[in-house]
């Protein structure tokens, strides 16, 4: 197992020089924490303007640029890098080597789950509004982000037959994942917030808002970590069902 | 002028096949969703921001992308062996991907506002944000040999375009922001939905400033495309 991430590691890093993925990990964070460094600033002023206190909503807007940006970039990322292989045949090439077939996918899939674990804690460190409790759990947040990624990308490499499909797909997956799981946080006392899970992007941002606020934290954690192991399951059987 | 009409024929039939209008309809969708559900007088307030951050934008990864593609499957080298030029080539994908902005961007307005927004600043505001962005897309994805390469630095322009929500909403009042012409699209479209009253000198500085880089980019799709695309052959 270890030489098998050992060589596709070594060949992912030779396909799109380390540098992309690199510059990825460390510029995806740090863009989107510097638009958090506005939130001090943007508070000051509604509340000089219209008197209105933003502070309730910071974890609102950590949600939109700390955990749901990082996923849609780094999971797009990962979708492009799974039709790249479908446009150079690496699945079929490596069904005439003893690999396991679901192996190249769930190599993909763990690698992106690493990258984004990081991206997200290093925005959440940097962007200042959260406190040392909230990053702790933070990392835990970060997994269940990087399997949210992992979906978009699945989704991407899945539905779409190339590059310029996959794009589209992307823009239909837009709303889906840094919009529509914002809504129920207008509502947190009603059960209909729950409903909203059905969505995999509802449950990193649910667990982010918990941690920031210091409500229960672990249901929603354990949750996400459930619902969206099973969606990637499912999904990566059925990506290497169709190889 | 025929070349064009039939280039612009041919790209929608391109941008239908790749599933871009149903993406973007998709998109759409759920704007009206999320809009939906906004206090109607917020409602005058967050549209500018829907519009100028996703519906209005759409061109710029949809060129991207059909770039990329058509470079991959060899149909732009196709393409301009015939006698349709890379002048017509770019007007045409301008055409369609700014109709698909202002179908998309009337299509959540209006049922969400009937016709409640003065048409001349809305539209003058979609489509100048709209051609700025396709050729800012154009220009940034040519030198890169992937869109899986370009996705990354193309951060870097988005993020630029977007400073200007701090100087529209007033958070960062500098003026220096005018500078970056998207501030020129957010005018418009507050203005469209009387959320800035816009002065003769801004009402100019908007479209003026806009037309002018999106006439500069226009120049410089030309050569950027000469020289990364034409001279090699890149791989997709």
């Amino acid at each position: 197992m270890t030489t098998l991430i050992r060589s596709f590691g070594r060949n992912d890093l030779r396909a799109i020089r380390g540098d992309t993925v690199l510059v990825t990990v460390l510029l995806a964070p740090v863009l989107y924490a510097v638009s958090l460094w506005a939130v001090p600033a943007v508070t000051r002023f509604a509340a000089a303007t219209w008197e209105f206190d933003l502070t309730p909503y910071h974890p609102l807007l950590v949600s939109a640029f700390g955990v749901l940006g990082p996923a849609m970039v780094l999971g797009s990322l990962c979708g492009l890098l799974l039709l790249d292989d479908k446009d150079q045949r690496t699945l079929l090439a490596l069904q005439v080597t003893p690999t396991p077939r679901a192996a190249y996918p769930a190599y993909r899939a763990g690698a992106t789950i690493l990258l984004v674990t990081i991206a997200v804690e290093a925005t959440l460190a940097l962007s200042g509004l959260v406190s040392g409790a909230a990053l702790a759990k933070g990392v835990a947040i970060g997994v269940l982000t990087g399997l949210l990624s992992v979906l978009i990308g699945l989704t991407m490499g899945t539905l779409a037959g190339n590059k310029v499909e996959g794009i589209a797909i992307l823009k239909g997956l837009g709303m889906l994942v840094s919009a529509i799981p914002l809504i129920p946080f207008f509502f947190l006392d009603s059960p209909w917030e729950l409903a909203f899970g059905l969505l995999p992007s509802y449950w990193p941002a649910r667990a982010l808002w918990a941690a920031m606020d210091g409500g229960v934290f672990w249901p929603y954690l354990l949750g996400g970590l459930v619902y969206n192991s099973l969606l990637t399951v499912a999904l990566l059987r059925w990506t290497a069902r169709r190889g | 002028m025929s070349a064009t009409i039939a280039a612009l024929r041919l790209d929608l039939r391109l941008q239908r096949r790749y599933g871009f209008l149903y993406a973007a309809a998709f998109a759409a969708v759920l704007w009206i969703v999320v809009l939906n559900l906004l206090p109607a007088k917020v409602l005058g307030a967050a549209l500018p921001y829907a519009l100028f951050g996703d519906l209005a934008i759409v061109g710029f990864f949809f060129i991207a992308g059909a770039v990329f593609f058509e470079k991959g499957e060899r149909t732009l080298f196709a393409l301009l062996s015939t006698p349709l030029r890379f002048r017509e080539y770019l007007l045409a994908k301008l055409g369609t991907l700014t109709m698909i902005a202002v179908t998309v961007s009337l299509a959540v307005v209006i049922p969400l506002r009937g016709l409640d927004f003065h048409p001349l600043t809305f539209l003058a505001g979609i489509v100048l944000t709209s051609l700025l962005m396709i050729l800012l897309g154009f220009v940034t994805a040519a030198p890169y040999p992937s869109v899986s390469e370009w996705l990354m630095p193309a951060l870097v322009p988005l993020v630029i375009v977007n400073v200007p929500l701090l100087s529209y909403s007033g958070v960062w009042p500098e003026p220096l922001l005018y500078l970056i012409p998207t501030h020129g699209s957010l005018l418009l479209l507050g203005a469209a939905f009387d959320q800035v009253a816009l002065s003769w000198p801004q009402l100019l500085y908007a479209l003026g400033y806009q037309l002018l880089w999106i006439v500069g980019l226009f120049f410089l799709a030309r050569k950027v495309f000469e020289r990364f695309v034409i001279s090699r052959e890149g791989s997709s």
